[in-house]
This record gives C-alpha cells, structure tokens and sequence, in this order.
C-alpha cells in the first residue's frame, strides 16, 4: 500500500513537472508569425539534441503528402493549398528513448520577447511508420493536440535559448483567481483547457512574459548550435 | 471501434463531421451503473476488446476515487495481439439505453512516449451506446457522432457551449446537459456514427 502511494506521489510529480500550457488556440495568428531561419539547425543542451527545419523539408510535409493523396487533394481550400502558409512554419524534433518526436513550431513577437508555440505532431518509434497512435496528429481523435509556449531567444550567434512556460503554474494562476483568463476544469478527471482567444492569450504573454515565475525549471533549455554528421 | 483520421491540424485542413468528443464526462459517480455481463473478452473480425473492473491503483493514479467500485478497463487488441488503445469506461444508462463514457488511459507503450510530449495532448470522453450485453453473449456497440448536435446547433434548434478550432470541435457541456441531449436523441438513428457500430461475440 505505502509502494503504491509513493509511485502514485511519483506519478504525479511527473505529471506536474512536465506540464505544457494546453492552449486550445495559438497566441499568435497567421499575419503576426515570424520567420527567421537564424533558428534552423541542430542545437545541443547537454544531452539533448534537437533540429529545427523549415516545415517545407521536413519529413511531416513529406508524411503529410502521403497522407493528404489524390483524392483528399480537391478537399483543401486554396488558402490551405498555398504554400506561403506554410512559409513561416518549422518543425521542431528530437529522439529520446528511440523514438523521434515532431512538433510544430512557429514565432511571434510580444512585450519584449519572441515566443514560440508549438504544437505536438508525431512520435514515431524507431524504424517505424507509426501513424496509427492516438498520441500523433494523424489519428486518434479522442485526444486532442493543444498548444505550449515557450520563450525563444536567439540574439546571440549559434546560441539558442528555449523556456517552457510551465502548465502547472499557469493553471494554479488561473484557478486561483490571479490571472483571468478562459478556461475549462474538470476536477474529477483533471482535465484543464485553456480556451482563450488568440487576443487574449497574446494580452497574457504580454503581461506575463517577462516574469520568470511562470516558466519551467525542468523545461529551459539553453542550446548551441551544433553539426550531426 | 475503428478510429476516424482526424487531418493534420494546422497543416492540413479537411473538414468533416466525426465523432462526438466532450471535454467533461456523461456520467457522475451518482450515476454509474454495473453489469457483470459486460465484463469479458469480445471478438469482431480479428478485433478484440477485453473489458474488466478498473484496478484501483489506475483509478487512484487518474484522481477518479468516487468511481472505484464501478469504473470498468476497455482494451482494444488489434489482429497482431497489439493493445491499440486503453480507455477507462463507465456504464450509466440514460434514458431507455445504455451508454459508456471512454476517457484514455496510457496503455504500455504510450507510458514509454516522453511526458512531455504526451502533456500537449488533452484526453476527451467519446460516447458509445451498448445494447445487447446482458445476454452475456453479444455486445453491440454504437459511436456517437457529432453530426446531428452541429446540424441541431447550425439551425438554430439547440445551443451548447463549444469551441471550433480548424480540425474540430470540443463540446463544452457539462455533464447534466450533455445527459439532456443524450435522452433527447439516444433513438435517433442519425446520432451515431454508421461505421461505427459493431457487434462483437464474447470469447471468455
């Protein structure tokens, strides 16, 4: 019984320590992106690797492609057809415990700093072509992909600074009555939705950017650009 | 209990109407409901669901305490022995039918996944209507469908609180009024999902 408690205590310090926002929609719409591809590359953080790609190279448009066929293609509205769209869009990954994880990343600008949302893609397992797990975006549909934060700096030559904004914190604002904000709770089954407009998720990021209280300890990341042979 | 591509969110936008999905549950602890017959392993096709009694250590681990006596496990096994899904399950019956309220649960291979990445996903109850278990025999499963809620909302006839992203919608109800809707239109054959429905046999 006392096992149980402590991996159920474990369980929910993991839980807690590795919280995104859950933003059901982005801060910054189409017009107020960024693109800068001062942010391409491969970065390294002690152990940890990642690359960040235009979208266009990537092996999600590459997936995506596959995925959309023929007979999807008349589906998609010119808007959706018009590759400036995605202009401004990378794809960040990494591989941890072999399998490799593709997020969405895109960037705006706020208060005093840049901030990237990023959106989770796919996980695939090493060697594998796993687009049937509901944890990705192309399947599953009783999950659903929502958006993080993080501040980005990338000022310095071949340095690269990301912050997460940390889920957790953010919520206990919230439900505490100190940051007003749209948002859904479930208690029961602990489910927590930020539904804030883009206006006003912006008005937040503007006001709390710059407060180093709400971001992660865990999730701060300070990269240099590295090269992968 | 096959599942519907969902589009490639931002990227990719492909508009259609699938599934129900809720933020908050159809059931309250109050509400649930048990039934033995339900229990056991069930076949369609090659497909297998193997649905028990939820142990307490999943229920605790997920903060549902009320739920303990009555929360049921769903695991959808695939024709390679796979498990392709767990969902934690409750029975109540609204109305004159039967439904399970699904809410995901991390099978095996998704506990491997980075936490990380698995927190940017938000879990949503799916809603399926099951007739015929208490013969112990068959299970018959129907999805419920978002289809007539957004036909019923886009003529004006209901409201409910939602919010509409590109590859979607999240219903927002809570659960009293989404157990409204549910005796409402729980015969209507258009408030389920066409393939979606199927019959499994018991095995065990």
């Amino acid at each position: 019984m006392k096992n149980i408690f402590i991996l159920s205590t474990l369980v929910a310090v993991m839980i807690q320590c590795s919280s995104c926002l859950n933003l059901y929609q982005p801060p910054f719409s189409e017009n107020e992106l960024i693109r800068n591809d001062v942010i391409v590359g491969h970065w390294r953080s002690g152990n940890t690797v990642i690359h960040i790609e235009p979208y266009s190279v990537s092996k999600i448009a590459e997936i995506t492609n596959i995925q959309i066929g023929p007979s999807n293609e008349n589906k998609l509205s010119d808007h959706e057809k018009d590759s400036i769209n995605f202009s401004k869009k990378y794809v960040l990954s990494y591989t941890l415990n072999d399998a490799k994880y593709y997020y969405s990343l895109e960037m705006g600008f706020t208060g005093k700093s840049f901030f990237a949302q990023l959106m989770p893609i796919l996980c695939l397992p090493e060697g594998q072509l796993d687009t049937e797990s509901r944890y990705n975006a192309f399947a599953g549909d009783e999950v659903l992909s929502t958006y993080g934060i993080a501040r980005i700096d990338y000022s310095e030559k071949n340095k690269l600074t990301l912050n997460f904004i940390d889920g957790e914190k953010i919520r206990a604002m919230i439900l505490s009555g100190k940051a007003k904000i749209p948002h859904e709770y479930d208690e029961v089954f602990n489910n927590f939705l930020i539904t804030a407009d883009k206006s006003e998720l912006n008005k937040l990021l503007y006001k709390y950017g710059d407060d180093e209280k709400i971001y992660s300890t865990k999730h701060s990341y300070h990269f240099t650009k590295t090269t992968i042979n | 209990m096959k599942k519907f591509p969902r589009g490639l969110l931002v990227f990719v936008l492909i508009g259609f109407s699938g599934c129900l999905n809720t933020f908050y549950p159809i059931v309250t602890a109050n509400d649930l409901v048990s039934d033995k017959n339900l229990q056991g392993e069930w076949l369609f096709e090659n497909e297998k669901l193997i649905i028990s009694q939820a142990d307490k250590f999943t229920i605790e681990a997920s903060g549902l305490r009320q739920f303990t006596d009555k929360a049921l496990i769903v695991k959808g096994i695939d024709k390679s022995g796979i498990e392709e899904f767990r969902n934690l399950a409750f029975l109540v019956k609204i109305g004159d039918y039967f439904f399970l309220d699904m809410f995901p649960v991390f099978t095996e291979e998704e506990k491997k996944m980075d936490p990380m990445f698995r927190s940017f996903f938000l879990k949503q109850h799916s809603i399926y209507r099951v007739d015929s278990f208490q013969t112990g025999t068959v299970l018959s499963m129907q999805r419920v469908s978002d289809k007539l809620i957004l036909e019923q909302i886009d003529q004006k006839k209901i409201r409910i609180p939602m919010i509409t992203r590109d590859d979607g919608t999240v219903i927002l109800a809570q659960t009293t009024e989404l157990q409204m809707h549910i005796r409402k239109y729980a015969s209507n054959p258009i408030f389920y999902e066409k393939d979606q429905a199927q019959s499994y046999h018991k095995s065990k």
